[in-house]
């Protein structure tokens, strides 16, 4: 073991280890066992780990045990080093590969990353797909790509290479406009945030058939990117926390705009009726309150467990107290008609009564002082 | 005693007793977070004071306090992210001395969140700055240090920072 570091001087304090806030002159760290610090150390950046050899001698091959890498690129002259170290991990059958750039860097990718085949867990930044690869990853589990643009043939390459894939997770993706899962692997699928390059309110669609899927996220900014016709009989999860940017920005009046969203609302809901836990966030939210303010039957839900995401809306707030007051920043002026006629709304009555008549616990959280004046 | 069906919620406790000799009462669903403490249940010696002759009073304290937070099933997971995050601002010593408890008594998460906390503290760090915060002393020669920093120049290029935060 480490020896002890004499520097203690004249103070002749011993049981240093349990005084807090002492100043510690003992080298504790090397002392932990080798297992600890290899842990440690395996949580660095590779380059800190290394650089641990020159510590101490205690330190000198610690470093050589790590079962990880983390390459960070300080300096991106040194981008070239990329594809050796991918190489390198490839053929030591790497299971858990995360690559983040924050440029496009595909080309640096090895080719034999393509064949990997023990791979388990995915995860690439801005990777641009290219058709002449043959990708092979029979023993990938979760797949995670950020910044993806992929067409409607790229996913059905990508997916027919991943046979044993349970969750697919897709951050910023743009492209394509159909998603369909065939393999009763695939358990779970996250769609969070469209990729908007043109600005120009036209709306886009997409088709999502999973009749095995249990678990779907749909979250983030959609702009006018729309999820339509979802076949997904076997969910038991639901998560939609998305919002569709008003077209109003665009046009005039929103209101053929709106009646898109409700039916599109209508249709979420009917098809999610079976979910047993469903998380709704303020932008369906909304949505919903403006159908049921139209006296349209809403779907009955039978969900178990059911969230509702509405700090996060001054609409929502207005809603409950200041009627139309807190309204005027808002792109969507649209739903102010609805309350000029002084609709009085208790809000928690509302939802537990009229909007999902079997639910016993109504919980809003931060919701503001104003909900309890209520 | 543990074969009790589960709609019967009698609590079971046990004592654990640190090397300082000070004892603690605890609730065996708490206690057995730890592996080694439930290996112990499990092998039937719990009836009486189960001695930690490797962690001191302060640091079975911070252990404890860790596994109720973490057992509760009244706290959420807002709750225990706030409750991880001021636990890891624990001085590096006491940080160091609770690591090495969860290793002994086999707590896997709060492993983890001390070895990611010192982890942090190394983190974009000068090996002199790193050798500061942790009182190591250099045992090779300005020689030997230099051998070996030229066989893996690219770990010590970049910004590194020398504070000591």
């Amino acid at each position: 073991m480490a020896s002890r570091n004499k520097k203690n001087g004249d103070s002749s304090i011993s049981n240093l280890g349990s005084k807090n806030g002492v100043e510690e002159t003992l080298d504790h760290i090397s002392q932990l066992p080798d297992a600890i610090l290899v842990q440690i150390l395996s949580r660095l950046p590779t380059e800190d780990a290394v650089a641990s050899c020159v510590l101490s001698k205690r330190w000198r091959y610690l470093w050589t045990s790590i079962y990880n890498f983390l390459f960070v690129a300080r300096n991106y002259k040194k981008a070239e080093n990329f594809s050796q170290w991918l190489s390198f991990a490839v053929e030591r059958k790497v299971e858990n590969l995360v690559f983040y750039s924050p440029v496009d860097l595909t080309s640096v990718l090895p080719l034999s990353i393509y064949s990997s085949s023990s791979l388990i867990a995915l995860e690439l930044t801005r990777w641009v797909f290219d058709k002449r690869w043959v990708i092979v990853w029979n023993s990938l589990k979760s797949l995670n790509l950020h910044l993806i643009g992929l067409d409607d043939d790229n996913i059905v390459n990508l997916l027919s290479g991943c046979p044993a894939l349970e969750t697919l997770e897709l951050r910023l993706f743009r492209g394509f406009h159909r998603l369909e899962i065939t393999s009763s692997n695939l358990k779970k699928l996250i769609l969070a945030g469209y990729l908007n390059l043109r600005d120009d309110g036209i709306m886009e669609s997409l088709e999502i058939i999973a009749p095995h899927l249990q678990h779907l996220e749909i979250s983030g900014d959609l702009g006018h990117f729309m999820c339509r016709r979802v076949n997904v009989s076997s969910l038991v999860t639901a998560s939609l926390t998305f919002e569709i940017t008003c077209i109003a920005m665009f046009e005039d009046t929103c209101g053929d705009y709106h009646q898109v969203s409700r039916n599109l609302v209508m249709d979420y809901l009917e098809k999610l009726s079976h979910v047993t836990q469903l998380r709704i966030g303020s932008w369906l939210a909304e949505v919903v309150f403006m159908l049921q303010l139209d006296g349209l039957p809403l779907p009955e839900l039978r969900c178990k467990c059911l969230t509702l995401e509405m700090n996060v809306s001054p609409l929502l707030e207005t809603l409950n107290i200041h009627l139309g007051v807190e309204l005027i920043n808002y792109h969507c002026g649209f739903e102010l008609s609805y309350f000029d006629k002084g609709v009085n709304i208790n809000l928690q009555n509302w939802i537990s009564n009229i909007v999902f008549p079997s639910l016993k616990n109504v919980k809003i959280v931060g919701c503001g002082e104003e909900c309890s004046n209520n | 005693m543990a074969e009790a069906s589960s709609s019967i919620t009698e609590k079971f406790f046990l004592t654990l007793k640190s090397s300082d000799g000070d004892e603690f009462v605890l609730e065996e669903s708490i206690a057995i977070q730890s592996i080694t403490i439930k290996n112990m249940v499990e092998d039937g010696c719990s009836s009486s004071v189960i001695p930690l002759s490797k962690v001191d009073t302060e640091t079975l304290i911070k252990v404890i306090e860790y596994m109720k937070m973490h057992s509760s099933t009244s706290s959420n997971e807002e709750e225990i992210e706030n409750f991880d995050k001021k636990f890891v601002s624990n001085s590096i010593n006491t940080i160091l001395n609770i690591l090495e408890a969860a290793n002994f008594l086999d707590i896997n998460n709060l492993l983890e969140l001390c070895a990611e906390a010192v982890a942090n503290r190394i983190k974009n760090k000068t090996p002199e700055a790193v050798r500061k915060i942790f009182n190591i002393t250099s045992d090779f020669t300005p020689e030997e240090e230099a051998e070996i920093r030229n066989e893996t120049p690219w770990a010590f290029e970049g910004n590194l920072d020398h504070s000591l935060d």
